[in-house]
């Protein structure tokens, strides 16, 4: 079974957190006991809760200082596709694979956080409106990411070429929501592109994550309640025959929240039986862990939670040397799977 | 000194980060190793000499656009507040300067980002606010043109309202974070910032920019100036031009710090420094079509021209549209001055690349500190930018001898102040001009 942790840095909250370099240290310390114990990736997430102090740091950059203090563990970064410009997406996360060698994923936040859309003065329209924002965006960045070829870096001191420009394609894109025309500048990374990961909450997320996403992430909640999983809302329907999504290629991580720690509900042998059960029973590749945002609850999905599933009989990914090395793609086990982000056709290059 | 404003007594250093140096043909020489581009390693690497050396500041440049060709090559381009996030990571004292274009970013998203990995950093992030120039890259961000010369600053300094205002009313992890309420001709932002406050106040504002309006952005907002100087009197002369401006905005003139540019070719005898000059210049000048370069800078077909002529001055556009100002009115103004040929002015505006902004000294170490106290003691600057032409040997030798004969001298410290940066930035303090750093008050 496949895990993966969502991490939030949360604030002054945590008796753990000094500020900048002891708080860098504290987050490296408690990732690096999941990579040790076999967690397959961290998903770095915001906190956009109001009504709470909100996290010390911000997903991406988060990502890019644990890049160079991890070695095996998939480094994915929540980062929105509503707001912002692709092309500046498209290079953050191409940078982060770079900086990962290739271990970087980009969890697509497909829906506003609160007071995002009057904070970034962009007024968004109904949940379809956002849904066709989101998935023009994740297409953008996608194709930016494709337009460097693989090999168009092959520094060549006696001719003098530093690249190969006939081998860097400018996209061309004019849609409803953004308008584009150039390449990226941002060599081609080394996993071509960067997971796309999906969190799903409504049926217009699967319909969007089935045409993008490697691996989609049903129920997402962050705050920690004494709700157990649902099984329910961990199997996104498959979509109809004959949409566009190459579904079979995308791996299913179903959100569930992690027992809150040190309390009697907070049973991790009944808990890990329960999250067995959930990932076979919906034919999952596997599961999200959401933490209830602390280092503690972090911690104790390495120290307690991790030997709990083995016990249960749902270990984690093999450590070999195989799984520890490769790129995130290759970990998933979607190597030549993934559908390939859309090249430019004749005529759209100018 | 030539005016009413000098520096004090230590210079403070910053070193420009690229892959392989800033001068285009260092990819080419033998010193170089290209086998893994891009290399994240060496980036950190050249940080963390910097940070042996006591440096102040490191810096990552940016232009959000890819441009084929050979003109100008220093390595692979990543983006700047990711690839610093790794050198947060791998470094623990020396301050960081991350490039952020303000007419191609949104002031929510900088001041997210740039909060964060101030406090990932231990309240090591600087800002470079720039305006950024040419068509090719607002293609990249949805426009068919870019915005006007002087549409573009009104941009930034709405867009430095935004940002500071977010980082002033953020949460301190105890009260709930104040909300800004701004609407402006470029940006309507209701909101408060939705991460901590940076860990400095607000991460230092850097700027760069030689036009009038690039100027009284500086005077305004900046913190520090990265400044370009081919002459000395005229490093002078935007020294006390930048400091007077600094005080017709009510601020303390010692409150922004002058970074003046060097390219700095050095060897263990002054024959070895040319001699890495000259290849350096060969490199990039090998197969280059140097005529066309200088007919985009200038925005003027010149391949109709005799090239052993002088510019034709009366046919040139008074104003450059796409190309850069800067670079065109000094090329413009060398060539008359000096009686340059088209071909000569070509080669010359070809081969320095971001050079020409600067004022290069080719020689030993110790002619290195010679010249560099010959103008910090004339007034030009507050410290400098070591624009190294060739990565890792310029900053290598830089710190290895450089830095020590400076010492020597008494122009540089001898141990950072403090436990380190965030000690000397008044974390607390987030009055609207923000805290002083330690580039202030070393």
């Amino acid at each position: 079974m496949r895990l993966s942790v969502t991490i939030t840095v949360p604030a002054g909250r945590d008796p753990g957190i000094g500020a900048g370099v002891a708080l860098l240290d504290r987050v490296t310390a408690a990732v690096a006991a999941l990579e040790a114990a076999g967690v397959t990736a961290v998903v770095v997430t915001p906190d956009r809760t109001p009504g709470v102090p909100p996290p010390a740091v911000e997903p991406t950059t988060l990502a890019g200082a644990l890049a160079r203090r991890t070695s095996s563990i998939g480094v994915v970064a929540a980062d929105s596709a509503l707001f912002g410009y692709p092309y500046n997406t498209a290079r953050r996360l191409a940078t982060l694979d770079h900086l990962t060698r290739g271990r970087a994923g980009w969890s697509v936040e497909a829906h506003p956080g609160p007071g995002e859309e009057a904070a970034f003065g962009v007024p968004l329209g109904d949940a379809v409106e956002q849904a066709a924002r989101a998935e023009e965006y994740v297409e953008v960045v996608t194709r930016l990411w494709n337009s460097w070829e693989p090999g168009a870096v092959v520094p060549d001191k006696v001719r003098g070429d530093f690249r190969d420009d006939t081998r860097i394609h400018p996209v061309v894109h004019r849609a409803a929501h953004f308008r584009l025309r150039g390449a990226l500048d941002v060599p081609r990374s080394p996993q071509g592109r960067p997971v796309i990961v999906w969190p799903v909450r409504t049926a217009l997320d699967v319909l969007c994550a089935a045409r993008h996403a490697d691996v989609v992430v049903p129920w997402c909640p962050l705050r920690p309640t004494s709700r157990p999983p649902s099984v329910r809302s961990a199997t996104p329907p498959r979509p109809r025959a004959g949409t566009r999504g190459s579904w079979s290629c995308c791996r299913r991580w179903p959100g569930v929240r992690c027992p809150a720690p040190s309390t009697p509900a907070g049973d991790p042998a009944a808990w890990a039986g329960a999250v067995r059960d959930l990932v076979r029973g919906s034919g999952a590749d596997g599961a999200t862990l959401v933490t209830d945002g602390t280092f503690d609850g972090l911690d104790e999905i390495a120290s307690e939670l991790v030997p709990a599933l083995r016990a249960a009989g749902a270990p984690p990914e093999r450590r070999g040397r195989r799984s520890r090395r490769g790129s995130l793609t290759a970990r998933l086990g979607l190597a030549g799977l993934r559908q390939p982000a859309r090249r430019p056709v004749a005529g759209e290059a100018s | 000194m030539s005016g009413g404003f000098g520096p004090g007594p230590l210079m403070h250093l910053s070193l420009n980060l690229s892959e392989f140096g800033r001068h285009s043909g260092a990819w080419r020489h033998p010193l170089s190793d290209v086998g893994d581009a891009p290399s994240v390693d060496r980036y950190v690497q050249f940080a963390r000499t910097a940070e042996e050396g006591l440096f102040d500041l490191v810096f990552v440049a940016d232009t959000p656009v890819h441009t084929p060709g050979r003109t100008s090559v220093t390595g692979t381009r990543l983006d700047p507040l990711e690839l610093l996030a790794a050198v947060a990571a791998e470094t623990s004292r020396v301050g960081m300067v991350a490039t952020v274009s303000t007419s191609y970013n949104d002031p929510v998203d900088v001041a997210r980002r740039g909060a964060s990995l101030d406090r990932l950093s231990g309240g090591r992030l600087a800002i470079n606010y720039v305006a950024s120039t040419g068509d090719g890259i607002a293609r990249n961000f949805g426009l068919d043109a870019q915005l006007p010369h002087d549409q573009r600053y009104v941009r930034s300094n709405e867009f430095l309202e935004v940002v500071t205002g977010l980082w002033a009313g953020a949460s301190d992890g105890t009260a709930p974070a104040a909300a800004v309420d701004h609407a402006g001709p470029h940006f309507t932002v209701r909101g408060a910032l939705d991460v901590l406050r940076p860990a400095g106040g607000r991460p230092l504002v850097v700027q760069a920019g030689s036009s009038a309006e690039g100027r009284d952005l500086a005077a305004r907002w900046a913190d520090a100036i990265y400044a370009g100087g081919s002459s000395l009197p005229r490093a002078q002369e935007y020294y006390q031009d930048i400091k007077t401006r600094t005080a017709a905005y009510g601020r303390d003139p010692n409150g922004i710090k002058i970074l003046l540019g060097i390219m700095p070719f050095i060897g263990s005898t002054a024959a070895e420094a040319q001699r890495l000059h000259d290849d350096l210049d060969a490199y990039h000048l090998e197969g280059a079509d140097v005529i066309g370069h200088l007919s985009a800078l200038l925005e003027h077909d010149l391949r109709a021209y005799d090239p052993e002529g002088p510019l034709p001055f009366a046919d040139l556009p008074d104003v450059v549209v796409s190309s850069s100002v800067s670079m065109s009115t000094l090329f413009k103004r060398l060539a008359r001055e000096e009686g340059w040929s088209i071909a000569e002015t070509a080669r010359r505006s070809y081969v320095g690349g971001l050079g020409n902004m600067q004022w290069v000294v080719t020689g030993t170490p110790r002619d290195v500190a010679d010249e560099m106290q010959r103008w910090f003691e004339a007034g030009t600057a507050d410290g400098f930018a070591i624009v190294a032409p060739i990565l890792p040997q310029t900053i290598d030798v830089f710190v290895a001898e450089v830095v020590p004969e400076l010492r020597r001298r008494g122009l540089v410290r001898s141990a950072y102040e403090g436990a380190g940066v965030r000690d000397t930035r008044r974390p607390r303090r987030v009055a609207r001009r923000g805290p002083a750093g330690r580039l202030v008050t070393a």
